[in-house]
């Protein structure tokens, strides 16, 4: 469920594509130095935009230099950690095992079960950072393996077990927007199991891998307005916190960004195909 | 809270969401204890501006709250605060307006109840009709519509696919997709409304609930397209392979493992 929570390049200008960036290398950095390099196997723009919600409402001191590195041995590269990064670094790892354990589980693939040993360690030291998140991701992508297992015809409930992870993964702190992340985190965790879960349906089928979409007969076309109510829940959430910085890149990925890997697979379902000229907002 | 919230956040009543929300980041930057340690009052300031604007961007959870409040304190003695019969301070899946209501957002999943943060007003703002029972019901579609109007929609469904689905008709698809709106089963009542609407197109109660499970969506759109954006966009591994100077074959070492994309 990787891939989705990206910002829509079309609607950046040249200083967010370089603020994004930033934010990437930034946490590949902080893998690099607060885990070690099988770490950086999950590196993801996905966990760049819980980097930047959560900066945004919390505003940290920014860490922002220039450096090189393997990627970049020539010419010194941007980026920009926080504290947020430090945690985003911790969540990546903890998803990453879960996702290397679920690919050996489903799929027997042993590269997976390779890598998820190389990660073990790692992924105690997670567990120890944030131990909070890490239960309930545990406790929620084993009901949600329960559910798969036993082929549920009831696709919200199944989709609500990676809500609740990522509803917990954005309540960071036990504060006074804790309940509102959790909310924003639930919706947009539920998007993003349907959304996989309709990208993913042909291979499904073809696998005879379960899919809630398959398990109850629902074209992945058809879904689209279903998405679509989720992506309001979502968006809706996301409107209701108080966020400044990095506004416009998150709300690339809500608006924009999440549906490319949708529309990839099945065209633009509105029948739109242009892309917009350009900001509106702000 | 005694201060008008907008007279905390200096902000006019008709601001904007992104105006409110410039005008919090202010006030935290001036109040937050974290930037004034020295100040034994920070806290407090902050706590009262955080309430303010959650007081703004939130109303429908602090009238349910003020609500709920303003009954425990006249219905001393009745155990469900007033007049009007059970009363369930906690939304789960009825919408305000009693039974005959059904809030189509009622989400109650693993413990949240989405009314204590959005109340009745869920995004898109409408709520479907119960159904009511028809001469012309099959006895099951009757005891579902019965078990729905009794609160009891998981009871509704379980009555409900006991038909055979040769004899489910547009009636059968309208019901169920009620009883799963009660269940908080949405992906699965949009999809038993369009199948009702499809049998019965010229069905106005049908097509009223339709509009009603899709206007969440069509809100999102409308409020992308008012920011710039659209949800047909760009391919995603252009954005990848764009923003990395080292060429597509560094970038999917690092952007791509396990073959996501």
């Amino acid at each position: 469920m990787y891939g989705y929570l990206l910002a829509d390049e079309s609607t950046l200008d040249s200083a967010e594509k370089e603020r994004y960036q930033a934010l990437y290398c930034g946490l590949c950095r902080t893998l690099g130095k607060r885990y070690d390099l099988p770490s950086k196997l999950g590196l993801s723009y996905d966990m760049v935009f819980l980097v930047m919600l959560l900066g945004s409402l919390y505003e940290p001191a920014e860490d922002c230099e220039q450096e090189r590195c393997p990627v970049h041995p020539i010419k010194p590269h941007a980026y920009a950690c926080s504290v947020c990064t430090d945690y985003a670094a911790d969540i990546s790892v903890a998803l990453s095992y879960h996702k290397l354990l679920d690919n050996w589980i489903d799929d027997r693939s042993i590269p997976s079960r390779a890598a998820a040993a190389a990660l073990k360690r790692s992924y105690e030291t997670a567990r120890i950072r944030a131990p909070r998140v890490c239960e309930t991701i545990e406790r929620e992508l084993t009901a949600l393996g329960q559910l798969e297992h036993e082929r549920s015809q009831n696709v919200d409930k199944v989709a609500a077990c990676f809500g609740r992870a990522l509803g917990e993964i954005f309540a960071w702190r036990d504060d006074f927007w804790a309940d509102q992340l959790r909310a924003f985190g639930m919706h947009l965790g539920t998007l993003v199991y349907l959304m996989d879960a309709a990208c993913d349906v042909e291979r499904d089928r073809r696998r005879n891998s379960y899919n809630p979409l398959i398990a109850t007969g629902i074209d992945p076309v058809r879904a689209h307005d279903a998405l679509a109510n989720v992506a309001g829940a979502a968006a809706d959430a996301f409107e209701r916190l108080p966020l400044e910085r990095d506004l416009h890149l998150m709300r690339s990925v809500v608006y924009a960004g999440i549906w490319q890997p949708y529309n990839k697979a099945y065209g633009n379902a509105d029948g739109s195909d242009r892309a917009p000229d350009g900001r509106q907002d702000e | 809270m005694s201060r008008d919230p907008y007279d905390i956040l200096g902000v006019s009543k008709d601001a904007s969401p992104d105006e409110i929300k410039r005008a919090y980041r202010k006030k935290a930057r001036e109040n937050h204890p974290d930037l004034n340690p020295d100040d034994p009052d920070a806290a407090r300031r902050m706590n009262e501006v955080n309430e303010a604007y959650d007081r703004i961007m939130n109303p429908e959870k602090y009238a349910r709250r003020d609500a709920a409040e303003a009954a425990r304190n006249a219905g001393a003695g009745q155990p469900y605060g007033g007049a009007g019969g059970a009363w369930n301070p906690y939304g789960s899946g009825q919408g305000a307006g009693g039974p005959d209501q059904y809030d189509p957002f009622g989400w109650g999943w693993g413990g949240f109840d989405f009314n204590d943060f959005y109340g009745g007003a869920q995004p898109g703002g409408q709520t479907v009709e119960a159904p009511v029972a028809d001469p012309r019901d099959t006895a099951t579609v009757r005891q579902a519509i019965d078990e729905i109007r009794s609160g009891r929609s998981q009871d509704a469904l379980n009555t409900l696919h006991q038909t055979v689905s040769a004899d489910r008709d547009a009636r059968w698809h309208y019901v169920c997709a009620c009883a799963q709106v009660g269940c908080g089963e949405r992906v699965a009542a949009l999809e038993s409304i369009k199948r009702a609407c499809e049998l019965d197109p010229n069905n106005a109660t049908y097509q009223r609930v339709l509009s009603t499970l899709t206007q969440a969506g069509r809100t999102y759109q409308q409020a992308g397209e008012a920011r710039g954006f659209t949800m047909s966009g760009a391919n995603a591994q252009l954005l990848c392979c764009s923003m990395w100077l080292c060429g597509p074959t560094m970038c999917r070492m690092f952007c791509m493992p396990f073959g996501y994309w």
